[in-house]
């Protein structure tokens, strides 16, 4: 993974120190809140219903045994034991104090991490798929790339005051593990028949109140001109993005209303007038980072150890875990361990600092010091032995790490809602608890199949409800919370925006409902490889109406 | 209303904006709007003195090239911190048209937005509120360092 030099480490460090001038001015009284909070949120501070929250970026989900100790220690020492792990790929403290916030910010630069940029009208941490670089259907390795887009946003001197937050993600595999259609700018990574790369850019996804799936406007863009090809787009953004209205100012609305062609001309008409040598990575800064991220040093193993073989068969548990969270590597004898956040009644994404703590140990034991952080909020081992895994599973199972639900009906995504969030109308959390519950067993899940549920506590969409196979928006109607639900939502290579079911459910019928919904599709299933998915998109959503609002 | 250039406020800015109901000055120093730029062409081919424009942040500065071309100063607007137009302008302007006198901008600056809006080109900052040499010195150095090249670059990069 990439290491800080020095010229990294003084940045972050003037950073945090900058920071702690602006925070000193604000306890002073020298800055208003008003005027502290533009500041403060460029570093990943907000105010939330009960204290200031702490967003630290994990640049495209990547961290070190040495950085997730890091961040266990801050658990600990400066909040209530834990933290929370994003749909960004990035942590959150929910309970640090504004006072020790720079002290914070310098036990992060300390290791090489920092939180600019993790909120603010500006350009996001950037993500990526989590199995960068060892997926067995990766065409490329996206981190370099990612890389050196998180260097040049960083701190950018003409987009830090945009409409809105702007967000990009990059993938080089052909599944698209990184939701790129539901960004402000996402792109694939592509090699052609010659073995050149190049990229296809996506502009204009998005979730919200206005959920969009991004156009493609760029074309095998190359890599010298990835930069300013950025710039382009996100000149044409802040010249001419709306400011008006706060929803109306995403990039997708400006692509929706502009059209997506005219907005493609006017990005080329920019680029075409850029002074492009003056805006390109410098002259082998590429190829530097890039062999931070060749392969760990693997050793030639068997493709499947008889050890493995006889662990499965001795042991059902660990062989139900195999089957959902362990997944192909791209080397012979190696595969890819996911570590679900998402236990049965959990709250999802949440992490002890004994638990980062024993992931950290996992990492330095097993998998080369190095852990990822996926956007659907779990952790991964990324080249482990296959001869190691059970030994792996048997710490995690003993720390309550164990839960054999990647991509499975509990492994939800959920926003914080009304437990902590402002803005929040519902709460989101109970919901996913009761819905972990009714499904709590593994056979039932493992029956089930794929299936992706995703909650937001309001229409911000924080929780990605409209790319969820079953998404769940938690809504007010005087007073009440209650629950809208939408099928048929993705946000992999096939993205796709939800369509509502009908009126909505209460707190207590929701788990009900999603259940309903689940045994009409068992029903409906041609075959166990039929995925929930697939039924919604082959027979619509008549018939799951039909079973949800029949006897109403 | 301080207006600070080079770290330090400006005492006696030559610099008249001019308004609607103003007939330009015969000599003097002036900034006129873009909006009454033709409306005043005239009288500004005889006037005795440098020659501003203040342009407002939803004009697209390609359009005006051969105007700015003639200019002395530009000044450009932050109507609210918060809004970023100007960034791109100045950066327009510096880049790709080649304007290389006074870029001044006016609003609502913050002493914490100084650095960036140096960055993308300005020289002169027009804002309300205090202003305090210590503090602006102080924002104005504290990261010595960045990753993308700026016009008239004074930071530190990578391998230099
Ligand atoms: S979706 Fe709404 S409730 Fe949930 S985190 Fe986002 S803003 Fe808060």
């Amino acid at each position: 993974m990439y290491i800080y030099d020095d010229f990294d480490e003084t940045f972050v460090r003037e950073r945090a120190a900058q920071f702690r001038d602006q925070v000193e001015r604000r306890l002073s009284g020298a800055l208003t809140e008003e005027q502290f909070r533009p500041l403060r949120l460029m570093n990943g501070v907000y105010l939330q219903l009960h204290a200031y929250m702490l967003r630290v970026a994990i640049p495209y989900g990547t961290l070190s045994s040495g950085q997730m100790r890091q961040l266990a220690m801050i658990a600990r020492k400066y909040d209530k034991g834990y933290g929370h792990f994003t749909t960004r790929q990035n942590i959150q403290y929910n309970w640090p104090k504004l006072k020790d916030l720079p002290d914070i910010l310098d036990d992060l630069a300390d290791v090489g991490m920092h939180a600019i940029q993790t909120s603010g009208n500006c350009i996001r941490n950037v993500t990526s798929d989590q199995w960068a670089g060892v997926a067995a259907d990766e065409v490329t390795d996206p981190r370099p790339y990612a890389e050196l887009m998180r260097q040049w946003s960083s701190l950018h001197p003409e987009f830090s005051y945009l409409p809105r937050k702007f967000k990009i993600a990059i993938t080089g595999a052909e599944q698209d593990r990184a939701a790129i259609a539901f960004h402000d700018i996402g792109i694939r990574v592509k090699r052609n028949e010659t073995g050149e790369i190049g990229f296809d850019v996506y502009v204009g996804g998005g979730l919200g109140r206005t959920p969009m799936v991004a156009k493609k406007i760029g074309e095998f863009i190359s890599v010298n001109d990835l930069l300013p090809y950025l710039i382009a787009i996100l000149r044409a953004y802040n010249l001419e993005g709306r400011r008006d209205n706060k929803y109306k100012a995403r990039i997708k609305i400006l692509v929706h209303e502009k059209g997506a062609e005219a907005f493609k001309a006017r990005v080329e008409e920019i680029f075409a007038g850029l002074d492009k040598d003056k805006l390109r990575a410098p002259q082998g800064e590429l190829e530097r980072i890039a062999k931070f991220f060749d392969n760990p040093a693997y050793e030639t193993l068997e493709i499947e150890p008889a050890s493995l073989r006889e662990a499965r068969a001795d042991n059902k548990a660990f062989d139900a875990w195999v089957r959902r969270n362990v997944a192909a590597h791209k080397t012979d004898g190696y595969a890819i361990a996911n570590i679900s956040l998402k236990p049965v009644e959990g709250i999802p994404g949440d992490a002890s600092a004994e638990q980062m703590e024993l992931v950290a140990q996992m990492a330095d034991d097993y998998s080369f010091g190095e852990i990822r952080v996926s956007h659907e909020q779990n952790l991964v081992l990324a080249h482990v032995k296959k001869s190691d895994l059970y030994t792996i599973w048997q710490a995690l199972e003993a720390n309550g790490l164990g839960t054999p639900n990647i991509g499975a009906i509990t492994d939800m995504i959920t926003c914080p809602g009304l437990d902590y969030c402002a803005l929040a109308t519902a709460r989101s959390i109970p919901i996913a608890q009761k819905i972990s519950h009714k499904f709590s067993s593994s056979e039932r899940q493992s029956e089930i199949g794929d299936l992706k549920i995703k909650i937001s506590g309001c229409i911000n969409a924080c929780g990605h409800h409209h790319a969820g196979h079953i998404g769940i928006l938690g809504l007010d109607k005087k007073g009440e919370e209650y629950y809208q639900i939408t099928l048929g939502g993705s946000g992999d290579e096939n993205a796709a925006v939800g369509e509502i079911l009908g009126p909505g459910f209460s707190a207590d019928d929701v788990a009900d409902a999603i259940d309903t919904l689940v045994e009409r599709y068992i029903q409906l299933r041609s075959s166990e490889g039929e995925t929930f998915l697939d039924v919604v998109k082959r027979v619509g959503l008549e018939p799951f109406k039909e079973a949800l609002y029949a006897d109403h | 209303m301080p207006i600070i250039k080079d770290g330090a406020e400006v005492r006696d800015d030559p610099w008249l904006m001019l308004t609607d109901e103003m007939d330009v000055p015969t000599e003097g120093d002036v900034i006129i709007p873009l909006a009454l730029a033709s409306e005043k062409a005239e009288r500004l081919s005889n006037h005795n003195g440098r020659i501003g424009i203040a342009i407002p942040n939803d004009v697209n500065i390609e359009d005006y090239a051969a105007l700015i071309g003639t200019a002395d100063l530009i000044q450009l607007e932050l109507p609210a911190f918060t809004d970023g137009r100007a960034y791109s302008q100045a950066r327009l302007l510096r880049e790709e048209l080649g304007f290389d006198k006074e870029l001044r901008v006016k609003g609502d600056v913050l002493v914490d937005q100084a650095a960036y809006l140096k960055r993308c080109g300005f020289d002169s900052f027009d804002f309300d509120g205090p202003f305090d040499a210590e503090i602006w010195a102080r924002t104005l150095s504290i990261i010595s360092s960045g990753y993308q090249r700026n016009y008239r670059d004074s930071l530190k990069h990578r391998g230099a």
